[in-house]
């Protein structure tokens, strides 16, 4: 296992995708090779933080209102 | 004897609305309009956009559902519409520009980061306001290939095949796209965080 295999194998590792041994030796580098370890962490990290600084919005009664009327419109005699 | 639209499975749904049931309509703009929204908003960053793409995308619904063939793939359907519409936003807002592959550093040149972990820096530091600006406009800067795919997947929360299907991708090309757009963030995220390194904290090891 060397550093390029491991930025490979970063994300299915992450997704818990791995079969056993591969896991087991990415395990071990990661316990010697310091440089891997911050990028496992970092890489984590930049996970987590994606998803924190996004806002998620609900949409609100008045876009809701706004919606209703034009898909009333276009309905049509259907309705 | 009236039918209880909630119940109902979207497919059922989709049947009714190709028949031209109002009711049934409703119903699906009840359950997928905010999904359909935050997927705008985060793919344009633009509240007002975001509003207009959602109510393009559902009159898209009302013309366009009696080209979608099977009805069980109604929600992969309606991402991609949402996804197409904002793109058409973007591109006339020609914001689109960002769409294009280049200038950025292939996989070789992510190995040449040095290895400060700032994933042990403190909370307030890790999501200042500061931060979380550089964070969002390096999300809005990355290829528009990886800045779908990661916000689908790290901000939405869609599943790799969701978004290959919505996306009309493979699973291991999402699977590339995500992991190239993450290590771009999670690189503009270490030149960001390195001023609060302290020298002696950064090991100088060369790559094996
Ligand atoms: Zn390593």
């Amino acid at each position: 296992m060397n550093c390029k295999k491991i930025i490979a194998l970063l994300h299915d590792y992450m997704d818990e995708n791995l079969p056993e041994d591969l896991k087991e030796e990415i395990n071990s580098h990661l316990n010697e090779c310091k440089k891997c370890k911050a990028l496992f962490h970092t890489y984590s990290l930049t996970i987590t933080l994606t998803k924190k600084v996004e806002t998620y919005c609900n949409v609100t009664p008045e876009m809701m209102d706004r919606l209703k009327v034009l898909l009333h419109t276009r309905l049509g005699p259907n309705k | 004897m009236s039918i209880n639209y909630k119940e109902l499975k979207d497919a059922e749904l989709v049947s009714k609305i190709k028949q031209g049931d109002g009711e049934a309509m409703e119903e699906i703009v009840k359950r997928y309009s905010d999904k359909v929204y935050n997927l705008a908003f985060h793919l344009t960053r633009d509240k007002a956009g975001a509003e207009e793409i959602m109510q393009d995308v559902f009159l898209t619904v009302l013309s366009k559902i009696n080209t979608l063939r099977d009805d069980a793939y109604f929600s992969t359907w309606l991402y991609r519409v949402t996804a197409n519409a904002a793109y058409g936003f973007l591109r006339a807002l020609s914001k689109g520009k960002k769409g294009m592959d280049q200038g950025y550093p292939n996989d070789i040149e992510y190995e040449s980061t040095y290895a400060y972990d700032w994933s042990t820096l403190p909370e307030d530091i890790l999501l200042s306001d500061e931060s979380k600006t550089m964070l969002i406009n390096a999300i809005d800067e990355l290829p528009e290939s990886m800045r779908t795919v990661v916000i689908m997947k790290d901000i939405e929360g869609f599943k790799n095949e969701e978004i290959a299907d919505a996306m009309g991708l493979s699973v291991p090309a999402v699977k590339s796209r995500l992991h190239r757009g993450r290590l771009v963030l999670r690189q503009r995220l270490s030149n960001y965080f390195k001023k609060y390194a302290q020298k002696d904290t950064i090991p100088t090891g060369t790559t094996r």
